[in-house]
């Protein structure tokens, strides 16, 4: 049978086609206006490239953020429980997940079968989320993607001492006029976001292995400090991890699905 | 956290030391001077200029910082004494510690101190949190109770809690660490009220807790070690006063930088000849500059008061008001002491009375208990001090996790615009976290604040 | 469910029409806030004990001028509805210091709102020989202030009537948290919440006619209300907010107890019948399963969580607070570790109380969290 994901995130859609546990195809783009459109669209993609259509779906589930507004989803699930789903079906030694979105971070215990021991979130505030890093980068006159490269070559990271991302960008503009070095205040940054997702993921309790998800995960300067910070080091992944949330779900179709 | 550290309170000994012996001559700008300061953080060195610029402040650092050297010492080698350590708060008697010979520590001292660690205390705020502590709670005790996570501070052997009813936050943080780490705790109740009274129950509570600690210790309680400290307490208590006096004066000759020593003085070493020591310094070096004229610079513009609790993540910034904007920092809540009582060293019964009601004054218990408008509460005390200080005007920190007092900041507020014509500036500044507001938006939003005043 | 309807429809409306035939009556209402208010004392003086609560408050914007973002949400929703006037029909309100946000909340109000006796009734922050005599004094005081507001006199004969009235009320309760023991609780937890919610605005005499009335129609919810779901229990910061619970149920889930100061630590014990009335409410009220502002407390509280546990063979639990609640959230962390420990699934929870409340984050960790436990 074949078996249908689909998350709906605030920023991206994902769908993945599963049958007898492989992957037929997956998409990734960015949503439409409202979630339903987001769903549809992403799934119909998959399905017209793979020249399949909704009747070859024998079940789907759906997850992410407008997950509850699907049509044709036959059940939900939270983003958390597919994330862990997901991610420990390609590396199934995988303990803990840290998922650092453009909107939100959590960190994901996940237990020998792939179920969610713990988890936590944090969805309020800006700081420790890529939107942040977006600002930052803003300010630092950069693009969010040299972030990383660039605080590769730093001599020192400059210790960013606002918590709040508003008076972020106020310190950054303070540093360049004083003339410190752009590649040491990006390494600042990463650092400042760093600490913040070490402080939410240190509250499920770190177990190897470990990865890191998100856009965020982009950046290696993030990666590297973060790996420093919590002694760890983050295993890859086979497939591209932001498919993960949706290969999840598609993995609790086949479950639930009635045989 | 990388690598295992060493031992805080070591660290902590050790840059006593260092700044204990501070020579009467000194010379900034010379290259000595300039290399040592290189060779710390920004920190670092803001407070050394703090505390090593003005020959009198130097003075009167040197006596304190030699004495919190030895302090800490003692707690270090406590355990290897065969002596107890109790991790109390900062508004607790200390003195009654010492007659029980238990080492006292208190934690919002710690915690302050701690910041001059190389690493600060940010990582430890951080981890007090990650290990479970909601975030809201206050940065005054997160940083000690991040230092036991980390396992750089040894856990004390009893917990003594004296903010039940007059602070939610820091009570229920000493409850934490109890349960947290199976330590005993031992809680007084801080009546609603300031009347006979409450002064009664409270008083027998602190007697109660005086017997717990002796069984738990099982130490007995020495009269003649009580007296003696208590006898210095008055001594010192006496002194503390003529300096008050002193800050009465316009221009106000005592250094914005005394009301940091004398805080940590007051709080935690007051009862030991160290901190007779020390107060006889300052009020010498206060005669002096009374004497000679001298107050902050280049002249006294404007007389300032922290309505509650001040910044002390910066040392610097008391040097700042006094070297580059002319303010005196007259006082923050935390050294709001005139109401303390001499205590009646007669026998044991009248110390122990004479202590508790001494304790029920001491900052933040005397002006945060109950509700904000009744007799020996906040506002009263705060028009007391407003107005016999003559200050200009006064401000709150924001400080985080006083909810309580962002709950009523705004009647009080009013009501001291309203009756002494005074204003307030309120921030947003964490006492103890330098990320939540930086130095600079908080230097920016004084400046502003004291041109208006203009 | 003829009696359901009625607390369904009194819990909704602020004055409902139970106080209002009682004011029709020429009798008096007074609010209270917090469980360590000894409720008999009113009712023996023929005042109704009407609990304030935030519930309905649209916004925060007057409150928010006094108490500030950094307060808890309730209290500034109590706060909110008393600045535009939706407490007016109380004659008077008795406060504690429950804790710092609510002893602000009563600053704030008594500074700002003019209010008929307005009353605080200090509590001790430990359970001890010392502070009972403290809490007793304090009881005392609080007897002959509205005595001498409202011009009546404590009859010791009355005082034992509302001691048996209250007592019965508890009984009556006990048997429907019992009745949420078995494997189809009659009532879904957003329901009880209801029902305990209207039980704190209406006489007492009309609750237990009500109670008894929904026992006896009480029978296995229709679709076996626990079949697959999952048993929860909800703890934390003050909570009288059914729709809260509506919505973690919504997710495939069945609360089944409680350890809230609306719910079971409200009415969990009984007033000693017999002998001095008013010290049997002493000791009751005094000794009822604390709130987290009793330090030294904790194993109590503990042990009234792993008792509701049992009994109601619950699998899951929520500890909520109201974000800015220190005690509770603090106390959460480590119930949290030791319940855990004990083998059960834990959530902790941050939420806010009335317009703050976001139903969709919730949604999201209850959901998780219940796929947790199901698996």
């Amino acid at each position: 049978m074949i078996v249908a994901g689909c998350d709906v995130g605030s920023l991206t859609a994902e769908a993945v086609l599963l049958e007898n546990g492989t992957i037929l195809g997956s998409e990734i783009m960015l949503v439409r206006p409202t979630a339903e459109q987001s769903a549809r669209d992403v799934m119909e993609k998959v399905l017209d490239r793979l020249s399949l259509s909704y009747d070859d779906i024998g079940f789907a589930v759906a997850t992410g953020y407008g997950r509850e507004t699907i049509p044709f989803a036959n059940a939900n699930l939270s983003e958390i429980s597919c994330h862990a789903k997901g991610a420990h079906f390609l590396v199934p030694g995988i303990r803990t997940v840290i998922d650092v979105g453009g909107q939100d971070c959590k960190a994901i215990r996940v237990g020998s079968d792939g179920g969610v021991e713990n988890f936590v979130m944090n969805d309020k505030c800006a700081a420790g989320t890529g939107r942040s890093l977006e600002l930052n980068s803003e300010a630092l006159g950069v693009q969010v993607s040299e972030l990383g490269p660039i605080s590769l070559e730093a001599k020192e990271a400059i210790v960013i001492t606002s918590q709040c991302s508003i008076f972020t960008e106020l310190e950054i503009m303070h540093l360049l006029m004083e003339g410190r070095r752009t590649a040491d205040v990006a390494a600042g940054i990463n650092q400042a976001m760093a600490r913040r997702v070490k402080m939410l993921a240190g509250r499920v309790g770190i177990k190897n292995d470990v990865g890191i998800t998100g856009g965020v995960s982009k950046n290696v300067g993030v990666v590297k400090m973060l790996e420093e910070m919590l002694n760890v080091e983050f295993v890859g992944f086979p497939e591209d991890p932001q498919i993960m949330g949706a290969l999840g779900a598609a993995l609790f179709a086949a479950e639930k699905a009635p045989q | 956290m990388p690598e295992a550290r060493r031992n805080a309170l070591e660290r902590m000994v050790e840059t006593f030391n260092m700044t204990s012996d501070l020579p009467e001559e000194l010379d900034v700008e010379s290259p000595p001077v300039q290399a040592l300061l290189a060779t710390l953080t920004e920190s670092q060195r803001s407070n050394f200029l703090a505390m090593a610029s003005d020959p009198g402040v130097r003075k009167m650092s040197s006596v304190s910082n030699a004495a919190m050297a030895k302090y800490w010492d003692a707690v270090l080698s406590a355990r290897d004494r065969g002596k107890k350590i109790a991790f109390i708060p900062f508004n607790c008697s200390p003195e009654i510690f010492h007659a029980l010979d238990i080492v006292p520590v208190g934690v919002e001292v710690l915690n302050s101190f701690a910041i001059v660690l190389e690493e600060g205390i940010h990582e430890y705020l951080d981890l007090a949190v990650e290990r479970g502590l909601p975030d809201t709670m206050c940065s005054a005790q997160r940083g000690v109770v991040g230092l036991l996570e980390a396992g750089v501070v040894e856990k004390p052997d009893f917990l003594v809690n004296g903010a039940a009813g007059s602070c939610d936050p820091n009570s229920k943080i000493f409850e934490y660490m109890s349960e947290k780490w199976d330590i005993p705790a031992l809680y007084l109740d801080v009546p609603y009220s300031h009347d006979r009274r409450a002064i009664d129950y409270y008083t027998e509570g602190y007697r109660e807790v005086v017997a717990a600690l002796q069984e738990l210790s099982g130490n007995k309680l020495d009269e003649d070690r009580l007296r003696e400290a208590c006898r210095l307490t008055n001594q010192c208590t006496e002194i503390i006063m003529e300096i008050n006096d002193m800050k009465r004066q316009v221009p106000n000759p005592v250094p914005n930088y005394y009301n940091l020593n004398h805080l940590a003085q007051k709080l935690m070493l007051v009862g030991t000849p160290d901190a007779l020591d020390f107060y006889e310094t300052a009020l010498e070096v206060c005669k002096e500059r009374m004497e000679k004229g001298l107050h902050v610079l280049p002249e006294e513009k404007i007389r300032f008061m922290m309505m509650y609790t001040g910044i002390y993540f910066d040392q610097g910034l008391h040097h700042w008001f006094q070297e580059e904007m002319g303010v005196s920092y007259i006082m923050d809540l935390l050294v709001f002491f005139d109401f303390n009582p001499i205590i009646d060293t007669t026998n044991v019964d009248t110390m122990i009375s004479g202590l508790a009601e001494g304790m029920l004054s001491l900052p933040m218990t005397r002006q945060l208990k109950g509700s904000w408008d009744m007799p020996a509460n906040w506002l009263e005390d705060l028009l007391y001090y407003v107005d016999t200080y003559k200050a200009d005007c006064i401000a709150f920190t924001g400080h985080a996790a006083c909810k309580q007092v962002w709950g009523i900041y705004r009647i009080v507020a009013d009501e001291v615009r309203r009756q002494l014509g005074v204003p307030s500036l309120r921030l947003e500044g964490d006492g103890w976290d330098s990320r939540v507001t930086s130095l600079d938006v908080i230097k920016e939003q004084f400046t502003e604040f004291f041109e208006t005043l203009a | 469910m003829r009696a359901f309807q009625e607390l369904a429809e009194v819990s909704r409306t602020l004055e409902n029409s139970h106080v209002d035939a009682w004011k029709r009556d020429g009798k008096k209402v007074v609010g209270f806030v917090c469980s360590y208010m000894p409720e008999e004392i009113l009712h023996a003086l023929d005042i109704l004990p009407y609990r304030i609560t935030g519930k309905g408050a649209q916004d925060t914007s007057h409150a928010d001028s006094y108490l500030t973002r950094v307060n808890c949400s309730f209290a500034r929703s109590c706060l909110e509805l008393g600045f535009l006037g939706q407490y007016d029909f109380l004659d008077g309100a008795v406060w504690n210091n429950g804790c710092d946000h609510i002893r602000r909340c009563y600053d704030n109000w008594k500074a700002k709102i003019p209010f008929p006796f307005m009353y605080m009734l200090p509590v001790p922050h430990k359970i001890s020989p010392q502070g009972r005599e403290w809490y007793k004094g304090e009881v005392l005081k609080f007897r002959s202030a509205v005595e001498d507001h409202f011009g009546v006199e404590l009859s010791s004969k009355k005082l034992s009537d509302a001691v048996s009235t209250y007592n019965e009320t508890r009984n009556l309760l006990r048997r429907l948290y019992d009745l949420r023991t078995g494997d189809s609780p009659p009532f879904t937890g957003a329901e009880v919440l209801t029902i305990l919610s209207a039980g704190t605005s209406i006489p007492r005499a009309e609750y237990n006619r009500l109670l008894r009335e929904l026992l006896e129609e009480a029978k296995p919810h229709p679709d076996g209300a626990s079949n697959g779901k999952v048993r929860l229990l909800v703890a934390g910061s003050l909570m009288d907010d059914a729709e809260f619970i509506a919505n973690v149920e919504d997710l495939g889930a069945i609360v089944v107890t409680d350890a809230l100061c609306f719910g079971a630590k409200n009415f969990w014990n009984l007033t000693d019948e017999g002998g001095d009335s008013l010290e049997n409410l002493i000791d009751r009220y005094y000794e009822h399963p604390p709130c987290p502002r009793m330090t030294g407390a904790y194993p109590q509280r503990l042990a009234f969580l792993r008792e509701q546990i049992e009994r109601a063979d619950v699998k899951g639990v929520i500890l909520q607070h109201i974000k800015f609640c220190d005690l509770h959230g603090t106390d959460n962390a480590l119930l949290k570790r030791d319940l855990e420990k004990d083998g059960i699934p834990v959530m902790e929870l941050e939420r806010q109380y009335g317009p703050l409340a976001d139903a969709g984050r919730i949604r999201t960790r209850v959901q998780a969290f219940l796929e947790r436990i199901g698996a």
